[in-house]
């Protein structure tokens, strides 16, 4: 019970006379929120921290140590301040951690809950088809209960009664809130099966309900979702995130309905080779994780053995996390990353603070000699000094947790405005019990350490003396000391900013990667002519006149149909090979294929090397043609003109001919590697949603709703369909949103690291300059000018710091080729990273010391520093 | 002359005045946090306005848990509580008396 354990801890803070007391207090308390809990749902831990705040009071009464930081409340100040902004990023770095990496997804009873993973020679987590999850949900004996869902979502616009919202929907199976043992606030959270009676039936996530206006009678109640009407049948508790990574579904249909709704094809739920199913389930007792692969791996092979076209997979089975095991090693390579800078940047705050408790302890010399010379031990003189670096860290502590806490919340709330969609996050961040023990041992740990090291320091150099040499200060260990902790900020803060210069470095790359377009003024409308009672044979001459009219209007240059634009995903898949192969050669799965018209190539700015783009002349009727980017066409025909040869797609079973080949682009995300892709004709493969593509001039460009007001004069029931309105600019920030997010965190940490070892260097750099201060007034009054003086102090301070700064350059250029593969176009060695980083270095050292040293040598020898 | 209350500790101690007798009942009733109740509890038993004592080990043993720490306010606790409602209007509307007392025999 860790409210005990909480109980227990902060019963060390209570007085020794009035501990035993206090704890049964409290145990009775606790006892007494353990009964009603369950009833109350309070929170016993919550509750308990209360113990903390409590045994902290009885112990202030106790301590003259809190009255000396009182009355040093400047210094106190600055080192609670500093260590509380150092714990807040550290529980924002372990939250993350445990959030991401540890934590499982928040079902009931999520210890049983298992993923099952397809391994393919192509993908180690591979998914699975619809028909062969069918065939091991009924055959299983391993899993009491498994259950399937896509790792994707689709967003729109749905209309309650007037009330109109942007959602993120997805698809799951008719057992998936069952299987997971989710509960419902109200109605069912049931799905239908395969499309039967009641396929429209939908369940809403808890926050999307409260967003519709928390209708206690939703139930039943129907919502047009992208013009389609659909039924509420339940609302899913907003505690559970769903189960796919950084999406949290507003809304969960059926695959029937997503196929109504959103267009999705038939067959993925009747191809056996259609994988996209991921699966779930809870492992029954006593069936070890070995034994359930096992299991599914023979039912696995008796479906091959009846699909011999089936790919061979392997099954892997493991606890279910937050984070699919597909993302986990790049996202441990982060978040290792940065825990591990939270931790630096603890280390410098911790350094600080013992530095300005050292110089607070040089008052204390002759307080500590007295008590000594009446008796005193060692010990009677360590133990308030650590007391007091225990309650400035336990301060620093709330006030971290504090800080930590709101931004956290804020983080698990926070809804970006990418692109078209408007998704919250799938993750809770909010530190929970282990993040909680984890800061408190961690804070604890750094009172200790910083007391223990300031009060050995202050207590072992030969405190008799100072009573009678009260002002005198003895250098050697302390100076040791001192420039041992600026060597160890220098290190950290040089290691930091080596982060922080490939985060950048890494980013300005990512932001100037060639696109495969270079149009830059591009405006995106998604439009769904299903909805407005077009056919095959109407919507053509639609596409034709909404082409015209906006064509028309001033700042218009071309305008131009896709499927879906560059980056949404929403591709199709095919698999092809060239039709002249070999036989028995086997054939590409995967090849992502995009249907545009023939302006497409020329609004976008993509160039055709080879060939030509579609013409007027490929029309419905006559042979069907395709264009490959440049990576296809050197995979497929190595050496060899493509333009002319046939390609087989086994979708339909069809042949086509290649007429031109497109430079290759980016098409999913902006670090992919180049990839082969394919383009279809519009006027052979008719699509009713469609994206507009308008590329505009910079300066007279017509907003995006004018340009929709022109297309609704022409269809005035068009409706604009789930991409909705967006710029180049808002479907870019879809690819660079995560490697932002990573630059403003790392930029963060270095920032608030950096800050740090400014204060440290300087409040070591002044204490320093001071302690000399006599003998720099006696060189000046011996004719030293300024410039001696600054050389001095420099040649004193700087050789540290620069010392300490060579050590972080060291340690950045070492771990640099362990990292450079998980940041896009950083190299094993940076030199322009390292160079540029030395420079900073240095500058920081020289203005700090500067500083420091300007005002003292400008004003001249002093006759009070010679007394 | 003692201390004036603050507006929370001048709560508690009229919860407590009105039959809530530990920290748990206070928390409830008040919907101050832990933090906040058991060092204004400590300061105003310091102070004298509260007098603390142990629930008998027999009747905590009848309903199996630990014996409970119970508060009872003083003479001196009803002075300060008078003091406080002429400062404090809204300590009016807090809660009305106990019903039942809680048990320490």
């Amino acid at each position: 019970m860790p409210a005990r354990w909480i109980v227990i801890a902060a019963s060390l803070l209570v007085p020794p006379g009035q501990r035993a007391e206090w704890r049964a207090e409290w145990e009775a308390e606790l006892a007494h929120y353990a009964r009603v809990r369950s009833a109350r749902r309070i929170s016993t831990v919550r509750r308990s921290a209360g113990a903390v705040i409590d045994a902290l009071w009885l112990q202030a009464g106790q301590w003259r140590s809190l009255r000396f930081l009182l009355r040093n409340y400047r210094v106190s100040a600055t080192a609670i301040l500093s260590l509380a902004v150092a714990i807040a990023a550290t529980l924002v770095g372990l939250a993350c951690w445990d959030a991401m990496l540890h934590r499982p997804p928040g079902v009931p009873d999520p210890g049983q809950l298992r993923s099952l993973h397809f391994a393919t020679s192509d993908d180690p987590f591979g998914a699975i088809s619809y028909e062969d999850f069918r065939t091991i949900s009924t055959r299983t004996k391993a899993f009491t209960t498994i259950t399937a869902y896509p790792y994707s979502v689709s967003s729109g616009l749905l209309d309650f009664h007037g009330r109109t919202e942007r959602f993120v929907a997805t698809e799951a199976v008719d057992n998936f809130f069952a299987a997971l043992s989710i509960q419902p606030v109200l109605g069912t959270l049931s799905l239908p099966r395969d499309g039967g009676p009641s396929g429209d039936a939908v369940v809403i996530s808890e926050p999307l309900w409260r967003r519709l206006g928390t209708d206690p009678a939703i139930v039943g109640k129907t919502v047009r979702i992208n013009g389609h009407a659909a039924t509420i049948v339940g609302v899913a508790p907003a505690s559970f995130r769903g189960m796919l990574f950084v999406w949290n579904p507003d809304i969960w249909m059926s695959f029937a309905a997503a196929e109504a709704i959103f267009g999705n094809p038939p067959t993925q739920v009747t191809d056996r080779s259609q994988r996209w199913l991921h699966i779930v389930g809870r492992i029954a007792p006593g069936v070890t994780d070995a034994a359930a692969a096992a299991e599914v791996q023979n039912l696995v092979a008796a479906i091959h053995r009846q699909h011999p076209s089936e790919l061979r997979q392997t099954v892997i089975v493991r606890p279910a996390r937050t984070t699919p095991e597909s993302e986990r090693s790049w996202i441990t390579a982060i978040l290792a990353t940065l825990v591990a800078s939270v931790l630096l940047l603890l280390t410098v705050a911790c350094v600080n603070v013992a530095n300005l408790l050292l110089g607070l302890a040089l008052s204390r010399r002759y307080e500590f000699s007295v008590r000594t010379a009446i008796g005193a031990s060692r010990w009677h003189l360590i133990l308030p000094q650590v007391r007091e670096s225990l309650a400035l860290a336990a301060t620093a502590g709330i006030i971290g947790y504090g800080i930590a806490r709101a931004g956290l919340v804020w983080l698990s709330s926070y809804r970006p405005s990418i692109g078209g969609f408007f998704p919250s996050p799938a993750i809770d961040f909010r530190p929970g019990v282990l993040v909680t023990v984890i800061a408190t041992a961690l804070i604890t740990g750094c009172g200790l350490a910083i007391g223990l090291i300031v009060a050995w320091r202050s207590t072992s150099e030969g405190l008799s003396l100072a009573i009678t040499h009260a002002s005198t200060v003895t250098h050697t260990p302390r100076t040791r000391l001192r420039n041992g902790m600026v060597l160890v900020q220098m290190a950290v803060a040089t290691l930091v900013l080596v982060a922080l210069g490939v985060t950048v470095s890494s980013l300005a790359r990512l932001q100037d990667a060639p696109l495969g377009f270079s149009s830059r003024h591009l405006g995106f409308i998604g439009v769904n002519l299903a909805e407005t009672g077009y056919t095959e044979q109407t919507g053509p001459s639609f596409y034709e006149r909404a082409r015209d009219r906006l064509r028309s209007l001033p700042g218009v240059e071309a305008v131009s149909f896709v499927d879906s634009p560059p980056f949404l995903g929403g591709w199709g898949l095919d698999t092809v090979s060239p039709a002249e192969a070999p036989a028995g050669t086997p054939a590409v799965r995967g090849i992502r294929a995009s249907v545009v018209d023939r302006q497409y190539f020329t609004t976008m700015g993509i160039d055709i090397g080879k060939g030509r783009a579609f013409e007027a002349s490929d029309s419905a009727s006559a042979p069907e043609v395709v264009i490959v980017n440049e990576t296809m066409a050197r995979r497929f025909w190595p050496g060899t003109d493509p333009i002319g040869r046939q390609l087989h797609i086994a979708n339909h079973d069809r042949s086509v001919i290649v007429v031109g080949v497109a430079a290759d682009g980016k098409y999913d995300d902006i670090d992919e590697a180049p990839a082969p892709f394919m383009y279809l004709a519009l006027s052979q493969h008719y699509l009713p949603e469609l994206t507009i593509v308008v590329r505009t001039t910079p300066k007279t460009a017509p907003a995006i709703s004018t340009l929709v007001d022109r297309l609704r004069d022409i269809e005035p029931r068009l409706a604009v369909g789930n991409l909705g309105l967006m710029s180049l600019d808002q479907l870019l920030a879809l690819p660079l949103f995560f490697s932002r997010a990573v630059a403003a965190m790392v930029g963060t940490v270095a920032g608030i690291t950096l800050l740090l070892a400014i204060a440290g260097l300087y409040s070591s750099t002044f204490y320093s300059v001071h302690q000399r201060r006599q003998e720099l007034t006696l060189r000046m009054l011996l004719g030293a000018d300024v410039s001696n003086i600054l050389g001095l102090a420099l040649r004193s301070m700087a050789t540290v710091a620069v010392t300490g700064a060579i050590v972080g350059l060291i340690a950045g250029g070492a771990l640099l080729p362990l990292v450079s593969s998980l940041f896009f176009g950083i190299r094993p060695v940076e030199p322009l990273v390292i160079l540029g980083v030395a420079a900073g270095a240095l500058m920081l050292v020289v203005i700090t010391t500067m500083t420091v040293v300007w005002p003292l040598a400008r004003r001249g020898p002093s006759l009070q520093a010679m007394r | 002359m003692a201390p004036s209350l603050s507006y929370s500790a001048a709560v508690i101690l009229q919860t407590i005045g009105n039959g809530y007798a530990y920290g748990f009942e206070v928390m409830d009733v008040t919907g101050l946090p832990s933090g906040t109740v058991y060092p204004a509890l400590r300061r105003m038993e310091d102070a004298g306005y509260l007098r603390a004592s142990w629930e008998k080990a027999a009747a905590a043993q009848r309903e199996q848990r630990p014996p409970r720490r119970y508060y009872e306010i003083t003479t001196l606790g009803k002075q300060a509580l008078a003091d406080a409602r002429s400062r404090y209007r809204l300590l009016a509307e807090r809660p009305a008396t106990r019903r039942t007392s809680p048990s320490k025999a």
